[in-house]
């Protein structure tokens, strides 16, 4: 091989070492500010159904008051509707949608409906986790005995 | 001069066939592993029904948080703050 092809490797080993280590050192810093929590792989593939007594208004009160701007989120609820949609610039949606309520308890279901990916995995996946942490406490914060349940979703690719 | 615009077109046509193809190809692979997936997490999930937790520990006792000592390397160490690594001849029956 010619010395210039060795160059050319060598730098690219390089770039990617160091793709990765600014990575990991970026979500370190998230989970100590405590903008996110350390998750299983793929989470982004499941959703999660809350189970509390936070009713919706207040849910959708507490969650204008969240800031979100480390996700580029806009979200988006219309009076009267159940879902609210959180568009981000980073190539995903997240969708939170009232499920109803029983006995005083309400049902809420939080997902990824659509993301964009890169050999398999989305773009930016620590906004993702940004986005569901900050929900999460949401819940928390109104309803401090909230009970959760992950669910796997099924899933269509789209070209 | 009329042979090659043949041989230029027959060319387009190719690539763009064979475009078609590889499209094709690609979205047929890609239909398939996403039903396997569908069907093993559908399997998976009868065979172990998600449970319900409460949202709270997943903070306070998250088996994927960095635990207290990754922070504070030294703390909680049980020969932290020992005599001799205050003063380490104190103590000592050497002098």
């Amino acid at each position: 091989m010619h010395f210039t092809t060795y160059i050319i490797i060598a730098v690219s080993v390089v770039l990617f070492a160091v793709a990765i280590i600014v990575g990991v050192l970026r979500n370190r810093k998230l989970v100590q500010e405590g903008k996110i929590i350390k998750r299983q792989g793929s989470f982004w593939e499941s959703a999660e159904l809350f189970i509390t007594q936070a009713a919706f208004d207040q849910v959708l009160r507490s969650l204008s008051r969240t800031d979100l701007r480390d996700c580029k989120v806009t979200a988006e609820h219309s009076s009267g509707s159940r879902y609210v949609v959180f568009r981000s610039s980073h190539a995903w949606n997240a969708a939170l949608e009232y499920k109803g309520s029983n006995n005083g308890i309400h049902y809420y279901e939080f997902s990824f409906p659509a993301y964009r990916t890169r050999n398999g995995v989305p773009y930016r996946p620590d906004t993702m986790n940004v986005m569901e942490t900050a929900v999460e406490k949401t819940f928390l914060a109104i309803d401090p005995r909230t009970r959760v349940e992950n669910h796997r979703l099924q899933f269509k690719s789209k070209f | 001069m009329a042979e090659n615009i043949i041989i230029i077109i027959v060319a387009v046509i190719t690539v763009v066939v064979l475009t078609l193809i590889s499209f094709g190809i690609h979205k047929l692979v890609r239909m398939g592993t996403d039903s396997i997936r569908n069907s093993i997490v559908e399997k998976q999930e009868k065979r172990n029904p998600p449970r319900q937790e409460n949202l709270a520990d997943k903070f306070q006792h998250n088996p994927y948080q960095n635990r207290p000592y990754q922070n504070r390397p030294y703390q909680n160490r049980p020969y932290q703050n020992r005599p001799y690594q205050q003063n380490p001849y104190q103590n000592n029956t050497y002098r």
